[in-house]
């Protein structure tokens, strides 16, 4: 089970569908080590149920047994809606005769060792294995892959810290959200583990060390770009940027 | 109030039991049912979103999307994880995010349901009060000082985030959080009296740890 949690307000954000997309992958794959988190979102959910179902007002008769006749214009929603159901229902069946393609791919993913322990909304943007991603380094020991999460304001990445190896001491210029997906890290506040969900606000500056026994994966949501501090590798500070998901032309 | 809790859960049971009746006999009628009282709803949902693109074009496309999902995935339906309404609103929220998504032409192989996995996906950690705590914020709900009430609505249902509801209250972030979560506190307070009044013979008292909680912190 996680330590560190993402606040009340992100969940209640999350539950009522108004996080950024890269933000809401974040709290989603934090949830998939997390029972506690996700049966807060189950309750944040039945409040946006009964914020529907009482103050959109509309009438509240609340029981299927009193009688709601369509009116006109509801009628023919409906017939609309039974061709369209009609319609989904080849469509569907077109999609089934693709299926064993899709299937093969799966089961790649699962015979692939560094990604079959990554959460599904995680698995979802990645390739077959990890070797496929274009990994880019960044220091001696630690590579980084953007992933296409149609977030255009925000950088979404894979982080990827060899064994034992650190990454040298860096600023954040805007905020960053990182869960840990695989193996653990320590900085000077401490050690985290996978699920762990950290905010790290701008001005924050920290050194990661992945721990010994792994390499640590870190899913990473960026604002701004980081910045380097060290003397050398300050030097790279031009080249960083961050890259979000293209924009439409 | 002990009576209106019955009722609800009545009303609650009977949703329950018409979905039931859409997922193992593919009933029309009942469909129809359904969709006479949530349509509407889900319509007025859509309608409130605070967004350049709303429209009742908007909302009608909506509807069609969400009860599409709502006739093809009734066997998804677990009446021991969510009510019938938050089942529709998650399924809502989602299809309301990909419309915005769709619209703003990205590429990504995400789509809200891998982000918003719904209720029957999340089977390994499945709560067994959820049932009773569900039937139970309803209630809650309708307790609340009506600025936390308004702060949640317009979060939930037109789509704000913290920061958009505090311009448009024209009161400090801050202020907005505070009344967010006390509201938050309180429907959980309340949660957890509601269940003690039902699982002990001897009732409680509802009102007193709910006034400990219901000073606002204007900063």
């Amino acid at each position: 089970m996680p330590r560190l949690h993402p606040d009340i307000h992100w969940l209640i954000d999350y539950a009522a569908g108004t996080l950024p997309l890269s933000h809401a992958l974040c709290v989603a794959a934090h949830t998939e080590y997390c029972s506690s988190c996700q049966s807060k979102v189950r309750e944040l959910s039945a409040i946006g149920g009964s914020l529907m179902s009482t103050d959109t007002g509309t009438s509240n008769a609340a029981e299927p047994s009193a009688s709601e006749e369509l009116n006109e214009d509801e009628s023919e929603a409906l017939n609309k809606l039974w061709a369209a159901i009609e319609q989904a229902k080849v469509a569907q069946s077109d999609t089934d005769a693709t299926r064993p393609v899709d299937q093969a791919n799966h089961v790649n993913t699962l015979q692939s060792e560094t990604t079959a322990a990554l959460p599904t909304c995680v698995k979802k943007l990645l390739p077959d294995t990890m070797e496929q991603l274009n990994w880019k380094k960044l220091g001696r020991h630690l590579s980084v892959t953007q992933l296409a999460s149609g977030d255009t304001q925000r950088e979404v990445a894979l982080h990827r810290i060899h064994p034992g190896r650190g990454v040298a001491n860096h600023d954040h210029k805007g905020e960053e959200v990182t869960v840990v997906l695989r193996g653990s890290f320590s900085d000077q506040k401490g050690i985290y583990l996978p699920g762990d969900f950290l905010v790290m606000q701008a001005g924050h500056s920290h050194q990661p060390v992945a721990s010994g026994d792994m390499e640590c994966i870190c899913l990473s949501v960026l604002d701004a770009p980081i910045k380097f501090t060290g003397p050398i590798n300050r030097l790279m500070n031009p080249f960083l940027k961050i890259h979000p998901s293209p924009a439409p032309a | 109030m002990y009576q209106s809790g019955v009722k609800e859960r009545l009303a609650h049971d009977e949703w329950a039991a018409v979905m039931h009746k859409i997922a193992s006999d593919q009933d029309r009628k009942a469909f129809a049912k359904l969709f006479a009282h949530f349509s509407p709803k889900i319509k007025s949902f859509c309608m409130m979103l605070r967004s350049q693109h709303t429209s009742p074009q908007m909302a009608d496309e909506l509807v069609q999307d969400v009860m599409i999902k709502v006739w093809t995935k009734a066997e998804y339906f677990n009446s021991d994880k969510a009510s019938v309404s938050t089942w529709i609103f998650t399924i809502a929220r989602n299809c309301r995010t990909d419309y915005l998504r769709k619209l703003k032409r990205t590429e990504t192989p995400l789509v809200a349901d891998d982000l918003w996995p719904m209720a029957e996906e999340e089977a390994p950690f499945a709560s067994l009060e959820q049932h009773r705590i569900e039937k139970n914020i309803h209630h809650a709900l309708t307790l609340l000082p009506p600025e936390q009430a308004e702060a949640l609505k317009q979060i939930y249902i037109s789509g704000k985030t913290h920061a958009e509801v505090a311009s448009a209250l024209g009161l400090p972030l801050g202020t907005v959080k505070s009344r967010v979560r006390l509201a938050i506190a309180k429907l959980r307070i309340s949660m957890s009296e509601l269940l003690a009044e039902e699982s002990e013979a001897e009732p409680t008292d509802a009102t007193g740890s709910s006034k400990a909680a219901g000073a606002e912190l204007e900063p």
